[in-house]
Formats: C-alpha cells, sequence, structure tokens
C-alpha cells in the first residue's frame, strides 16, 4: 500500500499504511455479475492499481 | 493561439492559468460538461482541488465529459498541461506515467523552487542567462499537498532513457520526496506535460518570477 | 411543548432574562422559541456586555461602504470597486478541536465577506497559545494551521498573513481570529436587510445536520441515553469544497440581480441569520422547518432552527426569479431550498409544514435582549505571572539570540508554508517578506496593503497605552509598504465582563480603540467580540486584534524588509523611546509588571506619513517597524532577511535617553529601522545608526556592545519547527 506511508509523531516506531473502506450497493441479485461490475469499478474509479491494491468483501 | 483552460468545481488556479495564456493570445474556460473543444489548439488543466479531492485527488475528474475530450484531443497530437491537480488528473486518466502520492512531510507546502529542465520541451523554457551551461534552472512557485511523484523503478527506468523527464527539483529543492527528484513529465509523444510546480504564478514581475511564462511559450511550440 | 422553569438555566439565561422574555412574550417560550431566544441573547449574538462600550468607536469616513452591522465592513478602492474585510474569532471551537474550530474559523469569516457580494481574495490570522513546552499547546498549534491550511488551501484564497504568539495566560484558552479581505463592485454590493414583503427566503448550500447543537439538547423531546451522545456534536465540521460551490453559485447569483439579500448562516444557525435579515429590514419572516434539507432525518424544529451546520446562506428572492435561483444552484450542484417567506407581521414564526411551532416578535427576538453596563475595577499592579527563561547575567549576544530564538518572536515560516499564499495572482508581498501583506488591485489600478497585529502582553500591562500601540502597530506596518489606511477592523478578546478586572481591561481597551482610531482619522468598519476567555488560573491577557486595509497608488513603490546592498546606510526615523516595560525581553527575565509609557499618537502618525512618502517615491532600500524585541531584533531580521550583515551604533538612542539595554531591546510604538542612500536618509530626517555589510551583526550600546555572526541569528530565528519536534 503506496498511497501512504509515514511515521506521524508521538507514534513511536510502528509503521502504519492508511487505505480507504468504501461500502457499495449493487442495483443486481445476481452475485457473479455483482462482483465483476465491482472489480471494474474498483480498477477504474475506486482504486488507483498503480499505487493503490483492493479487496472486496460480500456482506 | 486559441487556449482553453479547464474547469472543474473546485478548481482554484483555472482564472491564474487563464490570466497566463491570455498574455499569449486567447484563452477561455472550458466547463468540466462541455465535450466542445473545437477551435481551441491547446489545453491546460489548472491546480486546485477538483471535486473536493474525493476518493483521490483527480480521481473523479478524469471521467468529467471535458476530460474525455481532452482524451481525444491528446491523442491526436494536441498539447495539455496539466498543473499540479491537472498533473493528478493526467496520471488517473493514464495520459501520464506514475502517480502523485503525500508529501513525504505528510504537510502541504508553499515554496519557490528551482527547477531543472531536461527534455527537450524543458529545455525551450530555459531564461537566457549568456551562459552555455545545460543547468540553468526556473524559478516557480509549488504548493501542494499530495505532489510526491512515484513510478515503480522500471517506469522510471523507461521515462528518463525516453527523455520524458521534463523537470527535476533543483538539488536540495525536492519540498515533497518525489522520486528522482522528478517535478513534471511528458508522454511519449510529447504533446503532453504535467507538473507540479505552478508556472501560472510565475508570470508577472509584481508578484514573483516570470520564468513560467516560458513554460506556457513552449506549449505554443508543441501546437506549432 | 411547555418547559420547566430551570431550563433556561441550562440554557445561559439568567431568572430575570427569562422572566423579561415572558413579559415581552405575553407568555412563557415553548421549547422552539426558549432555544431561539437563548441563543440570540447569549453574549455571543446579542453583545450584551461591550454593545454600550463598542458605540464610542468612529465609524464614518468618505471611504466607507460598509460599516458595523452588515456582514462585514467595506470602503471604497477606487473606480468603483470596494475592499470588504472583516475579522472573528473562534477561539472556544479551536481548544476543543483546534482542526475544525480553526478550520470553520476559516469559513465562517469567508461567508461573511461573500454575503456582501465581494469575492474573497485574501486570509489572515492571529493566533495565541501557551507556551511550546506544554503537548497540549504544541497539538492546538499544530492543528489550528492544518485546520486553517486545508479551509484556505482548499478553497483557492490566499493566506497571506497573520502572527503567532506564545503565552503562559492562553494555555487554557487559546485564540483563534481570522481575517478576510474580499473585492467587490459597489453596485453590485448587497446588504442583509429582508425586504419585499412576498418575497421567498431561499436556503442555499450544505444541508442542515446537527452540528453545534449541544448546549441547547437539554430541549431535545427524548430523553438522552447511554450512547446517545453522538447524536449531539458541539464541534462543527467544515467541507470547504462546498463551500467553495455556493460561493461561486452567490456570486453568480449576485451578479445576475437575483438577489434582494443575502446573509450568511454562523453561529445560532437560521435563527440569528432570518432573525437579523428580519429586524434589519422591519420585516416579519415565516420559516418552514420542513422545507429545511436535513443531513439527518430525525431532527426536531429546535434543531434545524439553532444548527450550526457550515457552508450554508440564506437568500430574499423575488418569487418569479425562484426558478432561476434554484436553477443557479443545480448548475454549481449545491443545494437550495425555498424555506420561507417575507412577511409584514413583525414577527418571526416557525412552521411544520402547517403546523405552528413557534412565534416570536422579530424584535423582542434580536433587539429585545437587556444591555449591561460593566463594572470596570483597576487592579492593583500585575494581575498575571512571571517566569524567568533567561539568566540575569546572559551576554548581550545570548540575550538577541535568545530573543530571536523566543517562539513568539522567531520565523514562523513553519506555519505561512502551509498556506497556499500564491492563489489569485495578487501577492505582491508574500508572508515575511514585508511588514504588511500587500496584493494588487488591477480593477482599480492600485494595490493593498493589509496588517493584523494585536500584543496581549502589552495591553495587559497597561490596557489603554497597549491598545493604542496595537493601532499604531497596524498603521506603522502599513506605513512601511507606502499604504494610507482607511479602515479598520477589530476583535476584542477579554476574559469574564462581570469581573472587575477583565471588565476595566475592556473599557480601556475600547476607549484606547475609540481615541487611537480618531486620532489617526481611521474608522471602525467592523468587528467581533469574544468574551469569558478564561481558564482556571484567570483570564487571558487582554487581547485586542486589529486589522487594516490601506491603500497603495503605485504597486511598482512598494519597499521590503530586508538589507538589499552592501553600503547602505541604515537610519532610523519616528519618536522612537524604547524601555523595557512590557518587551519580551522582560518577560524572558520574568520582570513583567504593570505599566507602560503613553504613546504620542499625532507624532507616530507624523513619522507614518513621512514613511509612506518616502516608500512611495521609491526613496528607501528598505523599511521594518520595531516591534517585539526591539531594534536588536529589527537589525537582525534585515540582516537575515537579505543575507547582508551591518555595523551599527545605537548612542542617537542613547541621546533620547535609553540605557544601552533599552537601546537594544526596548520596546515602544514610533520605530522604523530603514536603508538606503545617505543622503537622502538625511533629507526625510532620519537619524543614522550604521551601515549594512559584512557577514556579521556588529551593534556598539556603549558597554553593551557585541558581534553575532549572521549564520547563527539565522539559526536562532528559523528555530520554530525544532522546538515543535522537541518533546522537551
Amino acid at each position: 500500500m503506496l498511497a501512504h506511508q509515514g511515521r506521524p509523531h508521538d507514534l513511536g516506531d510502528a509503521r502504519h499504511a492508511i487505505g480507504r473502506l468504501v461500502d457499495v450497493e449493487m442495483a443486481t441479485d445476481d452475485r457473479a455479475d455483482a462482483l465483476a461490475q465491482l472489480e471494474r469499478m474498483c480498477e477504474q474509479l475506486l482504486a488507483n492499481p498503480l499505487i493503490e491494491d483492493f479487496e472486496i468483501q460480500t456482506l | 493561439m486559441i487556449w482553453g483552460v479547464l474547469q472543474f468545481p473546485g478548481s482554484c488556479d483555472e482564472r491564474d492559468a487563464l490570466h497566463a495564456c491570455s498574455l499569449l493570445g486567447e484563452a477561455r474556460l472550458v466547463w468540466h460538461e462541455e465535450r466542445d473543444l473545437s477551435g481551441i489548439e491547446a489545453i491546460v488543466i489548472p491546480g486546485g482541488f477538483s471535486y473536493g479531492d474525493y476518493l483521490r485527488a483527480g480521481a473523479i475528474a478524469r471521467f468529467s465529459p471535458a476530460m474525455g475530450a481532452v482524451a481525444e484531443f491528446a491523442a491526436a497530437g494536441g498539447p495539455v498541461l496539466g498543473i499540479c491537480n491537472g498533473f493528478q488528473v493526467l496520471c488517473e486518466a493514464k495520459l501520464l506515467p506514475g502517480a502523485l502520492l503525500l508529501n513525504e512531510d505528510q504537510r502541504f507546502l508553499c515554496r519557490q523552487v528551482d527547477l531543472i529542465p531536461e527534455n527537450a520541451f524543458a529545455a525551450e523554457t530555459t531564461p537566457e542567462r549568456g551562459s552555455s551551461s545545460k543547468r540553468e534552472t526556473i524559478s516557480v512557485p509549488v504548493k501542494h499537498g499530495e505532489g510526491r511523484y512515484w513510478a515503480p523503478d522500471s517506469v522510471l527506468d523507461a521515462i528518463e532513457a525516453g527523455g520524458q523527464v521534463a523537470y527535476r527539483y533543483a538539488p536540495g529543492q525536492n519540498p515533497n520526496g518525489s522520486a528522482r527528484d522528478v517535478a513534471g513529465v511528458s508522454n511519449a509523444g510529447g504533446n503532453v506535460i504535467g507538473l507540479m510546480p505552478h508556472p501560472e504564478h510565475a508570470v508577472d514581475p509584481l508578484t514573483g518570477s516570470t520564468d513560467g511564462l516560458r513554460v506556457f511559450e513552449a506549449m505554443q511550440m508543441v501546437a506549432a | 411543548m411547555t418547559v420547566e422553569v430551570s431550563k433556561h438555566r441550562e440554557l445561559g439565561l439568567t431568572d430575570a432574562e427569562f422572566e423579561l422574555i415572558c413579559e415581552k412574550h405575553g407568555r412563557e417560550p415553548n421549547g422552539v422559541e426558549l432555544a431561539m431566544f437563548s441563543l440570540l441573547w447569549s453574549e455571543h449574538c446579542s453583545y450584551k456586555h461591550s454593545r454600550k462600550l463598542l458605540r464610542r468607536l468612529p465609524t464614518e469616513g468618505e471611504r466607507v461602504v460598509m460599516g458595523p452591522g452588515e456582514n462585514a465592513g467595506a470602503v471604497d478602492i477606487g473606480n468603483g470597486h470596494a475592499i470588504a474585510f472583516k475579522v472573528e474569532s473562534h477561539n472556544h471551537p479551536s481548544a476543543v478541536e483546534p482542526f475544525q474550530g480553526a478550520a470553520t474559523g476559516v469559513g465562517g469569516i469567508l461567508r461573511d465577506v461573500f454575503a456582501l457580494g465581494a469575492r474573497p481574495i485574501a486570509i489572515l490570522d492571529s493566533l495565541r497559545f501557551g507556551e511550546l513546552d506544554s503537548v497540549r499547546s504544541r497539538h492546538l498549534l499544530d492543528g489550528a494551521v492544518r485546520g486553517i491550511g486545508h479551509y484556505g488551501n482548499s478553497i483557492g484564497v490566499a493566506n497571506v498573513g497573520g502572527e503567532i504568539y506564545f503565552e503562559p495566560p492562553y494555555e487554557h484558552n487559546c485564540l483563534v481570529n481570522a481575517m478576510c479581505v474580499g473585492i467587490a463592485e459597489t453596485k453590485d454590493m448587497v446588504r442583509a436587510a429582508a425586504a419585499g414583503v412576498g418575497n421567498a427566503v431561499v436556503l442555499m448550500g450544505a444541508s442542515t445536520g446537527r452540528d453545534g447543537i449541544g448546549g441547547a439538547s437539554v430541549l431535545a423531546s427524548a430523553e438522552l441515553g447511554e450512547g446517545d451522545e453522538a447524536k449531539r456534536p458541539t464541534v462543527q465540521i467544515g467541507d470547504p469544497f462546498e463551500e467553495s460551490k455556493v460561493l461561486e453559485c452567490c456570486l453568480e447569483l449576485l451578479e445576475k440581480g437575483l438577489l434582494v439579500s443575502l446573509q450568511d448562516l454562523g453561529a445560532a444557525g437560521l435563527t440569528s441569520s432570518a432573525g437579523e435579515m428580519a429586524s434589519a429590514g422591519g420585516v416579519g419572516i415565516d420559516i418552514d422547518v420542513a422545507q429545511v434539507p436535513l443531513r439527518e432525518a430525525d431532527m426536531e424544529p429546535f434543531e434545524i432552527m439553532v444548527s450550526e451546520s457550515q457552508e450554508r446562506m440564506l437568500g430574499v428572492v423575488e418569487p418569479a426569479r425562484v426558478p432561476e435561483v434554484l436553477a443557479i444552484c443545480e448548475k454549481w450542484q449545491t443545494g437550495s431550498a425555498e424555506i420561507g417567506v417575507v412577511t409584514d407581521s413583525g414577527r418571526f414564526r416557525i412552521l411544520r409544514g402547517d403546523e405552528m411551532v413557534g412565534d416570536i416578535a422579530v424584535e423582542d427576538l434580536v433587539d429585545g435582549c437587556p444591555l449591561y453596563d460593566i463594572e470596570p475595577v483597576e487592579p492593583n499592579g500585575w494581575a498575571y505571572g512571571n517566569e524567568t527563561t533567561l539568566a540575569a547575567g546572559a551576554t548581550p549576544e545570548d540575550t538577541l539570540l535568545a530573543l530571536l530564538g523566543s517562539s513568539s518572536i522567531a520565523s514562523k515560516r513553519w506555519a505561512f508554508e502551509q498556506y497556499d499564499s500564491v492563489v489569485g495572482s495578487r501577492t505582491m508581498r508574500r508572508p515575511e517578506s514585508a511588514d504588511a501583506a500587500v496584493l494588487a488591485i488591477p480593477e482599480a489600478g492600485n494595490a493593498i496593503g493589509v496588517s493584523i497585529d494585536g500584543n496581549g502582553r502589552r495591553v495587559a500591562c497597561d490596557p489603554y497605552a497597549g491598545t493604542v500601540e496595537a493601532v499604531l502597530e497596524c498603521a506603522q506596518n502599513l506605513a512601511c509598504v507606502g499604504a494610507e489606511p482607511l479602515g479598520l477592523t477589530n476583535c476584542l478578546n477579554f476574559g469574564n465582563p462581570e469581573k472587575p478586572t477583565p471588565a476595566w481591561q475592556l473599557d480601556q481597551a475600547v476607549t484606547a480603540l475609540a481615541d487611537a482610531c480618531s486620532a489617526l482619522g481611521v474608522p471602525v468598519v467592523g468587528g467581533n467580540v469574544s468574551l469569558y476567555n478564561e481558564g482556571p488560573e484567570g483570564p487571558i491577557y487582554p487581547t485586542p486584534v486589529v486589522g487594516m486595509v490601506g491603500e497603495i497608488p503605485d504597486p511598482e513603490q512598494v519597499a521590503g524588509g530586508a538589507f538589499a546592498n552592501e553600503g547602505d546606510t541604515i537610519a532610523l526615523i519616528g519618536p522612537f523611546e524604547p524601555t523595557l516595560d512590557g518587551s519580551q525581553l522582560a518577560k524572558l527575565r520574568g520582570e513583567l509588571d504593570a505599566g507602560l509609557p503613553q504613546p504620542e499618537i499625532k507624532a507616530v502618525a507624523a513619522a507614518c506619513l513621512t514613511m509612506r512618502t518616502a516608500v512611495r517615491a521609491g526613496k528607501l532600500a528598505s523599511a521594518h517597524d520595531i516591534s517585539d524585541g526591539g531594534l536588536g531584533c529589527a537589525l537582525a531580521e534585515c540582516s537575515i532577511a537579505g543575507g547582508l550583515g551591518c555595523r551599527v551604533d545605537v548612542a542617537p538612542l542613547r541621546e533620547r535617553g535609553c540605557s544601552p539595554e533599552e537601546a537594544l531591546f526596548g520596546e515602544g510604538s514610533g520605530g522604523f529601522l530603514v536603508s538606503g542612500d545617505r543622503e537622502v536618509l538625511n533629507s526625510l530626517g532620519a537619524t543614522a545608526i550604521g551601515k549594512v555589510g559584512g557577514a556579521t551583526i556588529e551593534i556598539a550600546a556603549g558597554d553593551r556592545s557585541f558581534s553575532v555572526g549572521l549564520d547563527s541569528a539565522e539559526g536562532a530565528w528559523h528555530s520554530l519547527a525544532a522546538l515543535l519536534s522537541d518533546p522537551a
């Protein structure tokens, strides 16, 4: 996760990375279709694949 | 020369860019919802916080109708200059390689810096100082919180080898931890240029240096 | 909905005030009405302890376009244009949450300026915290600077100047004062007064949530259970992107003549905004809370009326033009809703659909609050503490380095580099390059100088003299860039006015402000009062903060603060007779005490005229006002900025009766440090004291002569960043 690397004050030696949690409600019942759409959304908009990776969890 | 300066909700420096362009020709604002670039000979994507930097700086702007038209314009060889947020938009749109990350110090920084022009485009912007030295500099302000240029080493090697590094920060003046001190890059075709520093804020002796005007003049040569 | 009698006390109303409300209202107010009264009759909205004092201030002048009482003040800058400006405080929220407190402080003052129809072009900020060895103060400073930067940078308004002071009395009560300057075409400016019976009231901008409700939550219908605290936040959250949209929208609406009047929503939200618009217009107003776009579904009418959600504006629109207004809001992607109507009833009625939930006479709500007389009592001697941080036997070299490195004097580069100071292409003098910010005004073919100044410590020594000095300091800073003051704004930050000492400080300060402004011929066009700034150890230093805007006819002739040429003569201009009273050196030595010499206003004003004239004629290579740290620090600052040392003898000051130490480090009004051609300086009546040159700062001061390397001085002056990262 390259989008943010840092050592802010007062956290001692702990390293950290900042990510993003995006809740998406898809307008379809078809799980496979929803996942495919979501993959495309992640690759094109929700994440920048050059500097971020992403993981999809269904709720 | 007819310039078009894009304007998104959240753009900050579009009027400054418009003013700089109008010193060299006619210039008009292009609202983000417009697709019609007819008559425009060069595009400037200005600095600011388009769409409030929602998701990532530049991530939303790249999907605007105007940027769709700019992508076609660039593919056809039209000159496009992306400044600060404009550079971020061009990277998100994959019209330029790499990405801009949070400054190393994790703070916004506004400071005048010296840039070393490197490739053929940038070499046109060197102020004449009566010297034949290749390492002249131009003086331009930076003002950003997310300006750390990054690309994988393989990409950096490729753009260096391909003459796509337009500007580097002068030694000791890298304000944000950019990889290899890169301040601006061009595409392989040489018609799309992006840089984090703000040449539009270096066009008037009353408010600072005038080195920035040469960047706009060099864009005119790309158009020609 | 009737209310238990004691609820009014929880809302901050006294028993007497509550009885008066019942009397005027004709009955006990219901929950919604009580919430509205409690806010508009609070100190913050009603100015009940200060309003009588503020009547002393001179507010008229031939260049005044808008005076106190409007959203901001404005002065004529020429060619049909006006400069609008105002300073406001956001002290208490910043102490709770410095990032959002400072950010929303900036947001609020921006709205005050564009509510007039002026496009904001600059921000300045005046901040005060406890000493930097306190973790809390470092946290507050860091958060406030990040918050100001975040908001100003995102919305694209240049932050061009300010000041930061660190003093123990601010430890538990920091001060965050934000000033905004804007430009408008005078003919397009709009007032706040609602007008036109039958006109629509339109709410624009962000949706309404529970921001800022906190105190009024005692009125909630539902009992607050465990874990419900999250529903009642007290800190307002700012969104500069929202503000930029509603700003552009409002300016376009005004340009197209679509708004009859405009008001921003700040403290007390819709209640104060709609109430004040109605009061100013002598009309009534009906508001339907069911029409207000909400961020949270289950908000009660009183919550909607007192919410302090940010980035909202209220406009009055002729009914036929409402569709156009809504369309332009849509274009700028900013919220809009027709929520009410202007009436001739003289009453402020709150409806929810068809149901009437509140009904108050506008006059009772906005102007019915009693105004109080304060009871000033002069204290015996110095009412604050002292702490020694500089050894008694310190050498002059060590003293100069200690002063330059003291947090209040050191360069604030760490802070201002976090602000965009160039957006808008008007900034001719960036922070710390001259004594005042300078902004080009091509619309009028000229430029303006802007400064914000105050010194709480010196006001604590003598509130009258200290406040006069603050006004003179501002005028002197403007003179250094060739600017003639056109108007003044002020923020009065004081302790509890119901206590005798703060009451005396406030009384003295307002009198001094009035006297200084009258003597200088500079009208007060607006301002702000922040009272009850007290911590467990007592009140803050009384801190009147003054902001001034001045006119510079020729933008090409503006001096800077740095020594410019090897061999230039260095000289003094003005009736400078420094003493150590109230000085930074006295503070470091732990010798602060009551008493300051009285400044000679007329003599200082004459020196300002001499300076202004000389700068405008291009006669000075550099110009710097002598303030904190005295002549020694002023010389060092000019040397560091120019990368050129100096060789100086302070004998001429000794001839005015100063001891060597007073000449070196004493403070007071009326001192200008200039450099340039010897003959030219002579012709100005300047007193030569030395020459520019070399790599050291060498000062002959009787038996206190010394030399400091330029590198050492620079290292000391740029030590603020190190002070912040070193937890010791």
